[in-house]
């Protein structure tokens, strides 16, 4: 009795394989990550210094350091994140919380869903178009914040909505049965459930924007500029599009410089990512259910 | 009109072009428990939805004829939902508590509703509620734990101890034991006949027995309608009509 039948065998056999065959591929998607990462730390580590962080890029930017590129790509960051995660939140909790279901909300949602397919180049000449010449902005870290910001808001809308959506709807439902109005019901069960998800979503963007080049190209971002920005209305330098140009605009750059630029501006957006991964965690533990 | 909870007139109800309920026309007494019975898809909790109009939300609904909650029609246009809602309270067949600590789910509606509270009146509040629905002494310790962390049965007595700090006039029960084991639904039941001395109480119920242990008076309700309206007793020993009698022998439903 109770003893496995040849059947039972066979299938646990079949079990054991698949589930070595999935951890194995697992392992292998993370596996280019981890080469990738040590291959730049090789490869960049003779020029890879405290200076390198903080100097300002010399001789025709093939010595010296990339700080005016860590601090544009900040000011993009930060600006473009300012702008589209509240825009992208409210959208979000319109289309989740008070849209009534009909063609036009359909239209609205299909349409983010294809903003997010747009191409970057794409989107840069939007950002041309709209913030660059008819805002009159003109080349600056606004024009070019604005543009991420375009590009990002679809990613921190879908994300927003599908975090919205795993609130279950008896919550609602609890708090409108007591009289709760609509906006009451918002504040106080459905974001504080969700600030988990939206938070994936606007670090996801953050990556996103850090790593963007061609959104950046036409709309604010300079090959080389001899100053730091001192205001949204000046144009700056990025990591993103320095790496571009000293691997294959400028002459004679040292071999290690592009990998050096290139690691940095990785671990730059892992850090990012991993703080949203602590924030999620924390949030979690908060969490009354 | 005095000593009616509930006065409905000629009314219908429709989801999209579908109608659920047909012509009600009755009336149901305040400081009573009215059972409401029938098969599924009857009704039953469509009507009961309808008191506190909680089912518009999810999108086309219509009326015609009009529901009196104490006297007051409650479509008319001058009513604001939240304030029909927290006069006539709903407890729903699966416990919902709000996924917050035990104390902030008993003065959640108090907070929603009211500007500035102290929190010597929110204590209050809390013990006052817990009491009343037989919980304070077990949880006057557990107050900051969360209410998603009760048993079944806890968490129904919760959902109904939230409502008492907003002071309905009438709690609407929707198959409130459904969810719940024997002691469990014994122990709402007694809760429930408790209440009656201060609230009107509608209950959703599919157990017969469940209709006959608790109710004054039951309604049977069928595709809609109204199809028998009596004392509890009256109804289940000497039902009028045939379906009536055919649902509560057991012979369909």
């Amino acid at each position: 009795m109770f003893r496995p039948s040849s059947h039972l065998i066979n299938k646990e056999i079949k079990e054991k394989k698949f589930k070595n065959l999935l951890s194995s591929i697992t392992f292998f998607l993370f596996l280019p990550a981890l080469i990738i990462i040590l291959w730049l730390a090789i490869k960049g580590s003779p020029v890879l210094s405290w200076d390198f962080l903080t100097q300002d890029p010399i001789n025709g930017m093939t010595a010296g350091g990339i700080f005016p590129t860590i601090v544009g790509t900040f000011w993009l960051v930060v600006l473009s994140v300012l702008v589209s995660c509240p825009l992208g939140v409210i959208a979000a909790i319109y289309l989740s919380e008070y849209a009534a279901d009909n063609t036009l909300t359909r239209i609205i949602r299909l349409a983010i869903l294809n903003l997010a397919g747009v191409p970057s180049i794409v989107h840069a000449l939007f950002g041309l178009g709209a913030f660059v010449l008819f805002m009159k902005m003109g080349t600056s870290i606004l024009a070019a914040s604005f543009t991420l910001a375009v590009m990002n808001l679809p990613v921190i809308i879908t994300s927003t909505l599908e975090s919205l959506k795993a609130v279950p709807h008896s919550y609602r439902e609890a708090s409108w049965n007591v009289g709760a109005s609509k906006l009451q019901t918002i504040r106080y069960i459905v974001l504080p459930n969700s600030i988990p998800g939206i938070l994936t979503g606007v670090v996801f963007s953050v990556g996103r924007s850090a790593g963007e080049t061609a959104a950046i190209l036409f709309t604010g971002v300079a090959f080389y500029l001899p100053f730091l920005p001192r205001s949204v209305f000046d144009q700056c330098m990025s990591l993103s599009m320095h790496l571009f140009t000293i691997s294959t605009q400028v002459v004679g750059v040292p071999d290690a410089y592009p990998y050096a630029t290139a690691l940095v501006l990785i671990l730059l957006i892992l850090s990012v990512n991993s703080i949203a991964v602590i924030l999620r965690s924390y949030f979690r533990t908060k969490r009354k259910w | 009109m005095r000593n009616h909870a509930v006065n409905t007139n000629e009314f219908s109800f429709w989801y999209g072009n579908f109608q659920a309920l047909k012509n009600l026309t009755f009336n149901i007494s305040t400081s009573k428990i009215t059972a409401l019975i029938g098969p599924s898809g009857c009704g039953k909790s469509t009507f009961l939805k309808c008191l506190n109009r909680i089912n518009e939300r999810g999108g086309e609904v219509s009326h015609e004829g009009s529901i009196q909650v104490l006297g007051h029609d409650i479509y008319h246009p001058s009513v604001a939902l939240p304030e029909l809602r927290k006069q006539v309270g709903m407890v729903f067949q699966k416990p919902n508590p709000l996924p917050l600590t035990i104390y902030e789910n008993v003065i959640f509606g108090a907070r929603t509703h009211l500007k500035k509270v102290k929190n010597a009146e929110l204590d209050m509040m809390v013990e006052s509620a817990l009491t009343r629905v037989g919980m304070w002494e077990d949880l006057k310790d557990k107050l900051n734990r969360p209410a998603l962390g009760l048993s079944l049965e806890k968490q129904q007595r919760l959902c109904i101890a939230r409502l008492l700090p907003l002071k309905p006039k009438l709690l609407l029960l929707d198959e409130p034991c459904s969810a719940l084991d024997p002691a469990g639904i014994e122990a709402i039941e007694i809760l429930t006949k408790d209440l009656k001395r201060d609230y009107s109480i509608i209950i959703v119920t599919h157990s017969m027995s469940q209709a006959k242990r608790v109710s004054d008076d039951t309604i049977f309700m069928y595709m809609g309608e109204l199809i028998e309206m009596n004392k509890t007793t009256d109804l289940f020993n000497n039902p009028t009509e045939g379906r009536t009698a055919a649902y509560i022998e057991g012979r369909f439903g």
